[in-house]
């Protein structure tokens, strides 16, 4: 769950569009420091990087609400430069196909071209002295787990804020978030807002825990495979 | 409905929307968002889904589908929804808006091709940027294809079997790994021989000449509808 769900109109204006200038500014620095002949030799790599992540994404685990984001195997095969790039196609991409919102590009690039930093950092970093297979495993469930734990974290800060509601008279239709303590009366049958937070906190945790353990263990068979057949695509490369 | 079928109708299919200037379907998709961003009343998405849904029939795009494609995005709603106690109106308000984005979204896809798109906003983009997009799209074709093959020669061989969900496991890494192996050498291929054709990382798209016609005006007119909807709700 590395990759948000959220469409248009769900996060507050500073967040989305603080996010989208942020990605603007970094892929300007990583195009202009990128040379003609890195970009010729790479892009294709980074292309079916970009369609394997697409297709990850596509395949929808239901039980869980969970699907595979692949971030980190890319990370760890591009680099954490060219897997931003290639994360964000990805996403104009899943933008485009109703999965995701426009205005939330830019929060989910930042959010897997950081796991893909973190993958990369961990496998080749930190974990260098293990075996590969294990090595991918837990670099891979490390970073999982850390970007999960910081998403859900600031999505539980941020969900007073989510839905901007208007409490003006002229509505026909007034709604409110239960974890405003409003005085409508249906909030009275409801449990109060703290509450509704912290299972929403539990569930997406329990949730995307399973699901970093399944796509942990693919990754590592993967990155295993590649280092079997093709050593040279896990070299270290920024 | 798959990549390749939506990719199938933005090219074959013949109707309003496909005959229409890129750039008047930017627009219109453009609004919808507008709209999500700052509407909190049912009406004007009611509204504004009838209109698309309307667009998608003049399309000529098969209509069930394309919603029931739609509808993909609301599982999550539902879950953050449900967890959070959201109120039914709420959560018809958050399922509204997501519904009327994917469905703008889709009737874009399915109605014009991604290298029209992208030629469009070739302009805004830069073009190691604009080539990394293209050989995206066109990788996911090639490794659809690979994947394809690969996965019927494993069925073919037994790979599969969830009594041994180690081997299965291995099985499955396996058909990704040489996917992805068979799927760079040939996106290598293809860059190649389009480099050597003479791309150099920019896409070309040329509108059709002469005023705008019948379809952009209906287009565009269906976008000020849906502006004027934000100002009046």
């Amino acid at each position: 769950m590395g990759h948000l769900h959220f469409p248009d109109g769900f996060l507050p204006l500073w967040l989305w569009l603080g996010c989208t200038i942020a990605v603007v500014m970094i892929n300007a620095v990583i195009l202009a420091r990128l040379s003609t002949t890195q970009a010729n030799k790479r892009i294709p790599l980074a292309g079916v990087m970009g369609a394997l992540m697409i297709v990850g994404m596509s395949l929808e685990i239901v039980p869980l609400a969970y699907h595979l984001n692949l971030a980190v195997p890319v990370g760890i095969l591009l680099g954490p430069v060219l897997a931003f790039l290639s994360v964000l196609s990805t996403n104009i991409f899943l933008a485009l196909l109703g999965h995701g919102g426009i205005t939330t590009i830019g929060l989910n690039t930042l959010i897997l071209g950081g796991e893909a930093l973190l993958g990369w950092t961990l496998f080749h970093l930190l974990f260098k002295n293990l075996s590969l297979h294990f090595r991918a495993f837990t670099a891979s469930f490390v970073a999982l787990t850390i970007t999960h734990v910081i998403l859900i974290s600031a999505l539980t800060f941020l969900a007073p804020q989510l839905m901007h509601h208007d409490e003006t008279e002229s509505e026909l239709i007034r709604f409110e978030l239960i974890a405003e303590q409003d005085a409508h009366e249906e909030a009275e049958e409801t449990e109060p807002g703290n509450t509704g937070l912290a299972r929403f906190a539990m569930i997406m945790f329990s949730l995307s825990t399973i699901g970093a353990l399944l796509e942990s263990t693919l990754s590592a068979y993967l990155i295993a495979y590649i280092g079997r057949l093709k050593p040279d695509l896990l070299s270290r490369k920024v | 409905m798959t990549i390749d079928a939506l990719d199938h109708l933005a090219y074959r299919s013949t109707g309003l929307f496909h005959q229409s200037r890129p750039v008047t379907k930017l627009l219109l998709v453009g609004a919808v968002i507008a709209l999500i961003l700052t509407t909190t009343q049912i009406t004007p998405l009611i509204l504004t889904l009838l209109l698309l849904i309307g667009l998608i029939i003049s399309a000529g795009v098969p209509l069930i589908p394309l919603l029931l494609f739609a509808t993909y995005p609301l599982v999550f709603v539902l879950v953050f929804g449900l967890s959070l106690a959201w109120t039914p109106t709420t959560l018809l308000i958050g399922g509204l808006k997501v519904f009327t984005a994917s469905t703008s979204l889709l009737l874009l896809a399915t109605s014009t091709p991604y290298p029209q798109i992208f030629s469009t906003i070739s302009p805004v983009i830069s073009r190691p940027f604009a080539s990394l997009l293209l050989l995206t799209y066109r990788s996911l074709f090639i490794l659809n294809t690979v994947f394809s093959e690969t996965l019927a020669i494993m069925h073919l061989r037994g790979a599969f079997s969830w009594q041994h969900p180690s081997r299965t496991l291995h099985a499955i890494a396996n058909t990704a790994g040489i996917t992805l192996f068979k799927s760079i050498e040939l996106s290598e291929k293809m860059y190649e021989t389009m480099r050597l054709r003479g791309f150099r990382n920019m896409m070309y798209y040329t509108p059709r000449a002469g005023t705008l016609c019948s379809n952009d005006i209906i287009i565009t007119l269906a976008t000020i509808v849906i502006i004027s909807m934000i100002f009046l709700f």
